[in-house]
């Protein structure tokens, strides 16, 4: 079989830049599972490396560290559009895996997105009602801060559900909007309001750490984490606007017999 | 806590520039974690932690915290190893908070009596990780307790006590926002993520004694960060 050699030289620097764009991608997959990923059994390791090379079962492994730097990725986007939104999934620097997460991880971060996007339709209401609720400036304040806070976090959780194989959520919680539609019906203070979002703050922080465990990486519960905190603060900072000051916080242990049940699942 | 409207739009971008601002090192650091080869990625996990050992806990500026510290990342620890430093820098926020009720500085009744309860608090996480942890008999942290001492005797104000206390409890919090992403059994997460959530809302109701305003960084963040977390290389627990 004759072949032109110029034929064959552009084929071959074809390969070769094929070849070199790959390599970044397989070394950081290779790094994830060798060195970051902690979560990854040695014999699964091993069958990775030794038992030939199947693309699928190498992303379901690497998927699991690459979550987290999902949600941190949409924290910290390069993305300079108005109103601090999460980039969309895909533009994440965290490696895709295709079906990476267990659907338990999908679940919780959906339902954690939806939670907070939850939230943000109640500071909403409050701040549209503001005065008619009679809510002072610094409280005011303290819920547009609030509102963004969730906001954020109701993105990056939707961009861990995506990155964990699953599809995001983009509405308030129905169990939770059911469940407390009376009492945001009630609202009539600056006070009333307080409280029922000093309650709302304190479900979710103490949800966040108590889905924890039902989360398969220890980096997974870290993300939690890091939004479970701020909702904390949330709570301290209602807290001393709530007369008389709510004691914050109450105890040295955080509990967590206010987090959501599993019918809040979406 | 009077503000216009101008300048709450301001302190929301702030906020959000702030919050950017903190995330980009993260995000160079990771990516150089993930595609250095084995010997660069040994030397730049060595090089964590460096700027932890600048460490000042205080009015003075907190260096961004680091992927993994040295500790951390050379030798993965264990569970037990993570409740015993965690211990360690409980007993030594216990130590903080009596000496600064006994300096004589604080004299408002309403910050004594929340520095008594913090420091309660902080003796139930101490005794609670001790009983976790590798070593039974874990003292106050000497690291902490040697870079906090001088800073207290050197405190004019009361509000220079407040805010090195402010301090202590944001580096607290951000190390138990490092050790959860390492911790594996329930237990320990268990412990470390109902302490976690305590000594966010101690720095914010000091932040609040300083009247700190929203957007300052650190105070409220958007996320919880690793930033200003304490190296056990650098304070190592007794």
């Amino acid at each position: 079989m004759d072949i032109n050699k110029d034929e064959l030289r552009r084929e071959l620097r074809d390969l070769d830049a094929e070849h070199r764009e790959v390599m970044p991608k397989w070394r950081d997959s290779l790094m994830r599972l060798l060195v970051d990923d902690k979560e990854t059994p040695t014999e699964a390791k091993a069958d990775v490396l030794l038992g030939g090379f199947n693309r699928r079962r190498f992303m379901r492994l690497t998927g699991l560290a690459a979550v987290s730097g999902a949600v941190l990725a949409a924290c910290g986007s390069d993305d300079k559009t108005e109103g601090g939104s999460a980039p969309p999934a895909s533009e994440t620097s965290a490696t895709t895996a295709a079906g990476g997460g267990n659907k338990t991880d999908q679940t919780i971060a959906r339902t954690a997105a939806s939670l907070e996007i939850f939230a943000v339709a109640v500071y909403d209401k409050a701040i549209m009602n503001a005065s008619a609720l009679k809510i002072s400036d610094p409280i005011a304040k303290a819920a547009v801060m609030f509102k963004d806070h969730h906001d954020q976090h109701a993105k990056a959780f939707n961009a861990a559900a995506v990155q964990l194989g699953g599809q995001p959520y983009n509405d308030p919680n129905p169990t939770a909007a059911k469940a407390f539609e009376a009492q945001i019906a009630a609202l009539k203070t600056e006070q009333d309001v307080l409280k029922f979002a000093f309650a709302l703050e304190e479900i979710a922080a103490q949800t966040y750490q108590g889905v924890g465990m039902k989360l398969s990486t220890p980096m997974l519960r870290q993300t939690a984490m890091t939004v479970g905190g701020v909702e904390a603060r949330h709570m301290a900072i209602l807290g001393h606007f709530i007369k008389p000051p709510t004691t914050v916080p109450a105890k040295a242990f955080q509990p967590v017999e206010k987090a959501v049940d599993s019918t809040f699942y979406v | 806590m009077e503000i216009s409207e101008r300048d709450l739009r301001a302190l929301v971008a702030d906020i959000d520039d702030q919050h950017r601002a903190a995330m980009d090192t993260f995000t160079e650091d990771n990516r150089a974690l993930i595609f250095e080869t084995g010997a660069s990625r040994r030397k730049f996990l060595a090089g964590l932690g460096v700027g932890s050992a600048a460490l000042v806990i205080g009015s003075a500026a907190m260096p961004v915290g680091r992927l993994v510290p040295r500790a951390w990342s050379q030798a993965a620890p264990s569970d037990g190893d993570i409740a015993t430093f965690a211990a360690s820098v409980e007993y030594a926020a216990v130590a903080a908070y009596e000496a600064a009720a006994k300096s004589g500085k604080v004299k408002t009744k309403a910050i004594l009596d929340a520095a008594t309860a913090f420091a309660g608090q902080h003796k139930e996480h101490g005794d609670a990780f001790k009983a976790a942890g590798t070593n039974k008999s874990v003292a106050a942290n000497k690291g902490v307790l040697d870079m906090v001492t001088p800073q207290l005797t050197a405190a004019k104000t009361e509000n220079d006590v407040v805010a090195l206390a402010y301090g202590l409890e944001n580096a607290a919090a951000a190390t138990y926002i490092f050790a959860l992403g390492v911790l594996t059994t329930e237990a320990a997460y268990n412990a470390v993520a109902s302490v976690m959530p305590v000594e966010a809302q101690h720095a914010v109701a000091l932040g609040l004694v300083l009247g700190k305003a929203l957007d300052e960084k650190g105070f409220l963040p958007s996320f919880e960060t690793k930033d200003g977390a304490l190296d056990p290389a650098k304070f190592p627990a007794a």
